[in-house]
């Protein structure tokens, strides 16, 4: 209704329609009273989605909502639109401060950290009358311990062919100065031989966690040296050894990534995307072969695989069985997936083989054989189009670098193929050996032209 | 126990022929006469007891045992023939001599006009036509016991005397006479060659599956030397 008014501009609402609240409630403290009748959207709301919630709260004023609001303080909160501001802070703009505020006082100070021993001289503004006894800011100022030894631990565990005892000084220097800023302990090491980032990580923490483990085992053993403190963990160190050849291989990747170009990256992904898209027919196929999935798998050989399917029923002394029932296909738990099954039909159909030949032992025999080299033949094809799909995707991955494969096998391999369907016992045999085949070839030549466009 | 890995087949054909009714003739709505049969070029009285013809329960006696094996030509029949004008599906009880052995059923669906599948006797006027609706099977035993399988071996070919044998008593199974025996011949031959050409296409895909795998071989080849040399990381 008072969406329909404020069109019209006529009605109760419109005597408030054209003065602002905000001023309205500036003018007199008992404005808000006056922004209830009538409340201005939120800037940026719809007026529509404002009326919507003006009615809901009608509605739930007059108890027509679906809530029970027995609580009354639930009532209160869900009286207006939470987007709505319930008040406004008396005196106008909001966050400003009031007439008979004070201003606290800020003095310009000298302060000294215990952070820093070099006795230099920082002023600071602190408000006036407060008093640190040290700087704030001093406790984040936190140190590795740093890593020492002596000559006799030296010799004793820490020798190492690759590093002399002065290059180790110096590394273990840099890292209590330098707080294991690797990048800037590189940087300032300057002994030679250079030392590469990993080599320098390897050997502080090799150090560091040899010492630990020493001296806790040392600590364990022996009477507690107050001398010799055991409390020196906080070097960085962990228990994990640093792994240098899987650091050096981690940072030559991230360089590699770092430094692609822009085309290698683009190439990267439309590889991905062509990935992506055979896989998914892959599972497509997977999934139109599925149950016939476990055959090839448990046995590698998918001549067993469909010898164990077709097989006579297992002799029963004194249960005599129909040779036709030998005719039936195995469907179930133990047998052919049905869509195999209906591949299996098709070609049968194609071969212009009945489906039910004269159920005689030499028939039934021989098409027990047939049906066990259709399911072969069918497996094999799948295979083979896995493969040769494996095979353009490698080729497809090793794009421009693969210029040992100029000659195209794939299209050789479809011309043979087709070259032997004409000779063969019948082209619309050939033709309707299967759809899925059909479709594994349109995939192939799919594929096979993406590459094309990539050369 | 030699005997056990005895295997029998009893070749069989069952099924139904039905004849048209003249319209006359009919008191009950039947429009057809028609016989269910199983018939053999072997003879069955060894092996089979009786046959129980299930027939649609709106018959009367719709449950027929038949203990007599007739004699048609060189054919041995058991038969049970009605008058009626529907087609339905009927069991055939085999019921063997050997009490151990358990009986066979077999499903059949009495056709009275022609189908595609049923064969037509005669010609004409479709009043003549006889409808043929028979398939050949076999009932194969595994392990049977030696007496029992060599009784049936002892008396193929010749019907002695004591063989119970009745007398034909319905004329138009005279006709099964005239059938032929089925023959194989054929089908065999258009199996083999369909066996030969899927072995041949075999044949074929494990050549393509033995090159994408040389192929692959020597793509991983390939990608080697060049992951060596560019030092890229796959």
């Amino acid at each position: 209704m008072s969406d329909a008014r404020a069109i019209l501009g006529v009605g109760p609402g419109k005597a408030t329609a054209t003065v602002d609240p905000v001023k309205q409630a500036m003018k007199s403290p008992t404005g808000a009273a006056n922004a209830e009748k009538k409340l201005k959207p939120p800037r940026g709301m719809s007026r529509e989605v404002f009326n919507l919630l003006q009615t809901q709260q009608n509605e739930i004023a007059e108890g027509l909502s679906a809530t029970p609001l027995n609580d009354p303080s639930l009532q209160a909160t869900t009286l207006l639109p939470t987007m709505v501001p319930s008040s406004r802070p008396k005196g106008g703009k909001v966050g400003a401060m009031g007439k008979n505020d004070k201003v606290s006082k800020w003095v310009w100070a000298p302060f000294s950290s215990t952070a820093r021993n070099d006795g230099a001289d920082f002023h600071h503004w602190v408000k006036a009358g407060v008093e640190y006894p040290d700087y704030p800011f001093a406790r984040f100022n936190v140190h590795l311990d740093s890593v020492e030894y002596t000559e006799e631990e030296y010799n004793l565990y820490l020798a190492n062919s690759e590093w002399t005892r002065s290059d180790t000084d110096l590394l273990m220097g840099l890292c209590r100065r330098l707080d294991l800023r690797w990048a800037i302990v590189h940087d300032r090491y300057t002994a030679t031989p250079r030392r590469t980032i990993e080599q320098l990580q390897h050997r502080y923490y090799s150090v560091a966690s040899r010492l630990t483990h020493v001296r806790l085992t040392l600590a364990q053993a022996g009477p507690i040296d107050p001398s010799n403190p055991i409390s020196t963990l906080g070097t960085g160190s962990s228990s994990q050894s640093f792994n240098l050849s899987y650091e050096g291989e981690r940072r030559r990747q991230l360089e590699v990534a770092w430094k692609r170009s822009k085309e290698e990256e683009q190439e990267e992904n439309d590889l991905r995307k062509e990935l992506k898209m055979v896989e998914a027919q892959l599972r497509k196929l997977k999934k139109a072969g599925k149950g016939e999935e476990p055959a090839t798998n448990t046995t590698s050989d998918p001549h067993e695989a469909a010898n164990s399917l077709f097989h006579r029923p297992l002799p029963t002394a004194n249960l005599p069985y129909l040779q036709s029932a030998r005719l039936e296909n195995p469907v179930g738990v133990n047998g052919l997936s049905k869509t195999l099954i209906k591949k299996m039909e098709l070609v049968l159909q194609e071969l212009e083989i009945e489906e039910r030949p004269l159920p005689t032992k030499t028939v039934v025999d021989i098409y027990d054989h047939l049906r066990k080299s259709i399911v072969t033949l069918l497996t094999l094809q799948k295979i083979a189009s896995k493969k040769e799909n494996l095979l353009l995707n490698k080729k497809a991955e090793m794009g421009k670098s693969g210029d040992a494969f100029e000659r195209d096998p794939v299209v050789n391999m479809n011309q043979r193929r087709s070259g032997i369907s004409q000779q063969g016992m019948k082209r619309k045999s050939m033709e309707g050996m299967s759809a899925q085949q059909q479709a594994q070839h349109a995939l192939m030549q799919q594929a096979h032209t993406a590459k094309k466009l990539k050369k | 126990m030699s005997s056990a890995s005895l295997t029998l087949t009893l070749p069989l054909i069952y099924g139904s022929l039905s004849t048209p009714l003249p319209p006359s003739t009919s008191s009950d709505y039947s429009t057809h006469q028609w016989t269910l049969y199983i018939r053999s070029y072997t003879p069955l009285s060894p092996y089979i007891k009786s046959v129980t013809f299930h027939l649609h329960p709106s018959f009367d006696r719709s449950v027929r045992v038949v203990e007599t094996c007739e004699k048609i030509g060189d054919q041995y029949v058991f038969s049970c023939t009605s008058n009626g004008w529907g087609e339905f599906e009927s069991l055939l009880k085999i019921t063997y001599t050997q009490p151990t052995v358990k009986p066979t059923i077999l499903k059949h669906t009495i056709r009275l006009y022609p189908q595609a599948t049923t064969g037509v006797v005669g010609g004409g006027k479709s009043t003549d036509q006889r409808v043929v609706n028979e398939f050949y099977d076999e009932i194969c035993f595994e392990g049977v016991e030696k007496e029992w399988y060599e009784e049936g071996l002892r008396l193929d070919g010749l019907t002695p005397p004591s063989l119970p044998v009745a007398p034909v008593t319905d004329a138009s199974l005279l006709m099964l006479q005239d059938f032929e025996e089925p023959n194989d011949r054929e089908i065999v031959g258009r199996l083999v060659r369909a066996v030969k050409f899927v072995e041949g296409e075999i044949g074929m895909v494990k050549d393509r599956i033995l090159r994408a795998n040389s192929e692959l071989e020597q793509a991983r080849k390939i990608e080697g030397i060049n992951n060596l040399g560019s030092g890229r990381k796959v």
